[in-house]
């Protein structure tokens, strides 16, 4: 592993094109807003430094291109990820329509080796639009989420940040929580090749 | 070709590389321009412009840039008003997130060029069969708007649909995916100390640069516009990726540094860059994103001159058909096929299928060896025994009708080959 001492989480933000991606990324990460993004292609992420629990963590939200001939893609980022935010609009019913299959094609992508514990938190974006034009609403998403495998579940204004930062806190939780079971994993990993290493030198240690 | 005389000289035209320009020698290059323009004399034109400051200015270019494209004998099918292309709602999201860079303009101008731009997308679509969006192509096309008026960006936008970008508009992004291939291949040619250091981490951070013909990362206008006139001498799309390996290239150190700084390891130190630099996830992430923002973060347009003369070096020492990344791709791609003829879209994306569903039966074939093997087996097994029998039993005088053996080991044989068949069809679909 790297010299690196500081844990790294590895988050990715998966969505349908224009659901706010990387608005909810620059709100987390730098506290502001732009009406102006450039669509996003390929994949980007910035860092942020965040203490949970008197634990130091860098967390990496890797944000990534929402239209559908670039998910392929996706096989050389997802990889080693801890978490992964889907994403959608509420003004917008397909995009919330297709979190189904974002959350398949990370899986896939990513080659998540127990799908059923992998952290997700799907968060619904821009609630700050006027009341008749929201088309997806809290019930119908939280029964998605509670069908998925009860994924947790925010509803967010990138724009006025609301809720943003509660969002990406339990991120960061389920993360960190996720980045430590599989560290665990490793070390029980390790621990049974020192056991087979002293078992072979076992005769000298007498 | 007469040679004009104020002109194709190469130390004529040097004048116009000094740096910086003189107002003297700007209004020369002017004129030389003017001349070439009148005549009709289009290879001079190529060489002028290939030289500091390319065309100029943006009156030049909307002159300049048809007849480097040779726009006047190019007759793309009559757009069709307010037919929308079947990716339109992708489009229309993209207009909305268009002209950030630039120009800086009221509400209202905004409103305008982003109805032109969703005019010149769908209509430059919809001219050829076979053609899917990608998003950067909004940012090319945000350019022709800003330099022509809307018949002239139409007919740009369809001939450098054909010429320069047609790869990335087929069904799926595989064939783009396969020419980025070309970035670390040229990477090995021209400083082999970089690509030890870069040369495996997948070249998916020239992406957008690729795609959009720097369009979507390079945020000077007239930066842009320099790197377009050299661009638009070429005829063909290589250079692009030339330019962008002359940009690592160029900014080496920088890029090196801001990777000590990351990595916190030493690649500024010549021995550190061995043949083996061991990358884990976490460093090969971290290059990736340099990468990625590197065009955007660090190129200077007083720069571009020299990055844009570099990438020309590369390309005629390093000619792009003799790459084995060109030699790998298809034979319709842009880069290899310079006919403009809009069949070889289709071509190319029937092609594509069929290597899809290849690997597709290959990967499930592999998937599947264990079942397949054992069922191959068993048929094979089956069939022996059946044979065996059938002579064994027929050299101890058993007559044909006490056969019923054989039969169903023919009947394994052919119900085995129907279930290979099904394995086999169905994972093809």
């Amino acid at each position: 592993m790297s010299t690196r001492k500081k844990t790294i989480l590895k988050v990715i933000i998966l969505g349908d094109s224009g659901v706010g991606k990387t608005s909810l990324m620059q709100q987390f990460i730098n506290g502001k807003f732009s009406q102006q993004y450039k669509a996003t292609i390929g994949a980007d992420f910035l860092p942020k430094d965040l203490v949970i629990d008197d634990k130091q963590v860098t967390m990496q939200i890797w944000d990534t291109a929402g239209q559908e001939r670039f998910q392929s893609l996706g096989v050389a980022f997802y990889r080693g990820s801890d978490c992964c935010v889907l994403v959608y609009d509420v003004t917008n019913t397909k995009s919330f329509e297709n979190l189904q299959s974002w959350r398949d094609e990370f899986l896939i992508q990513a080659n998540i080796k127990d799908p059923d514990n992998f952290p997700f938190v799907v968060i619904g974006n821009k609630i700050d639009v006027e009341e008749n034009k929201r088309l997806v609403s809290s019930k119908k998403a939280q029964s998605l989420c509670a069908s998925m495998g009860n994924l947790p579940y925010f509803e967010t204004s990138a724009k006025e940040a609301v809720n943003v930062e509660q969002a990406f806190d339990v991120v960061a939780r389920n993360a960190l929580q996720q980045e430590e079971s599989l560290e665990f994993s490793d070390d029980y990993t390790d621990a049974v090749n020192i056991h087979v290493d002293g078992d072979s030198y076992g005769s000298c240690g007498c | 070709m007469s040679v004009p005389e104020w002109t194709h000289m190469e130390c004529d035209c040097s004048i116009f590389n000094e740096y910086p320009l003189t107002t003297e020698n700007e209004s020369l290059k002017l004129k030389s321009l003017q001349k070439a323009l009148a005549s009709e004399d289009i290879a001079s034109l190529r060489y002028l412009v290939a030289t500091r400051s390319g065309a100029v200015n943006r009156e030049q270019r909307a002159v300049i840039w048809p007849k480097l494209l040779e726009l006047d004998s190019w007759n793309p099918p009559q757009p069709v008003p307010h037919l929308k292309h079947k990716d339109h709602e992708q489009i229309t999201k993209d207009i909305e997130r268009s002209f950030v860079f630039y120009p800086k303009t009221d509400p209202d101008e905004m409103l305008s060029l982003r109805g032109r731009l969703d005019h010149l997308i769908n209509s430059a679509l919809c001219a050829y069969p076979g053609l899917n969006y990608y998003q950067g192509y909004h940012d090319v096309a945000s350019i022709a708007v800003l330099i022509f008026d809307d018949l002239m960006a139409y007919k740009f936008m369809t001939k450098l649909t054909l010429m320069y970008l047609r790869d990335h508009m087929l069904p799926d992004i595989e064939s783009t995916v396969r020419e980025l291939k070309l970035i670390p291949e040229l990477l090995s040619l021209v400083d082999p100390k970089l690509h030890a250091l870069i040369g495996s981490i997948e070249p998916i951070y020239a992406l957008s640069s690729m795609i959009s013909l720097f369009a979507h990362d390079i945020a000077d206008f007239d930066g842009l516009c320099l790197v377009w006139d050299f661009i638009l001498t070429q005829n063909s799309a290589v250079l692009v990726y030339y330019i962008y390996v002359a940009v690592l290239v160029f900014y080496k150190d920088d890029l090196l540094n801001d990777l000590d700084d990351l990595l916190g390891k030493s690649f500024t130190s010549d021995d550190t860059l061995t043949e083996e630099t061991e990358l884990d996830l976490a460093d090969r992430d971290l290059i990736h994103v340099t990468l990625n923002n590197f065009i955007s973060h660090n190129l200077k347009c007083s720069h571009l001159f020299e990055i844009l003369k570099n990438a020309l070096r590369y390309m005629a020492d390093f000619p792009h058909g003799t790459l084995q990344t060109t030699k790998d791709l298809s034979k319709y791609s842009m880069l290899r096929a310079a006919s403009l003829n809009p069949e070889l879209i289709l071509l190319h994306t029937s092609e594509q299928e069929r290597s899809l569903k290849r690997s597709r039966v290959s990967k499930a074939l592999v998937s599947h060896h264990k079942t397949l093997s054992m069922v191959v087996k068993c048929s094979i097994g089956i069939g022996v025994a059946g044979l065996v029998l059938k002579y064994s039993l027929a050299s101890s005088g058993i007559r044909p009708r006490h056969l019923g053996i054989f039969n169903a080991a023919s009947w394994c044989f052919s119900s085995a080959h129907g279930f290979f068949e099904t394995v086999f069809n169905g994972f093809a679909e």
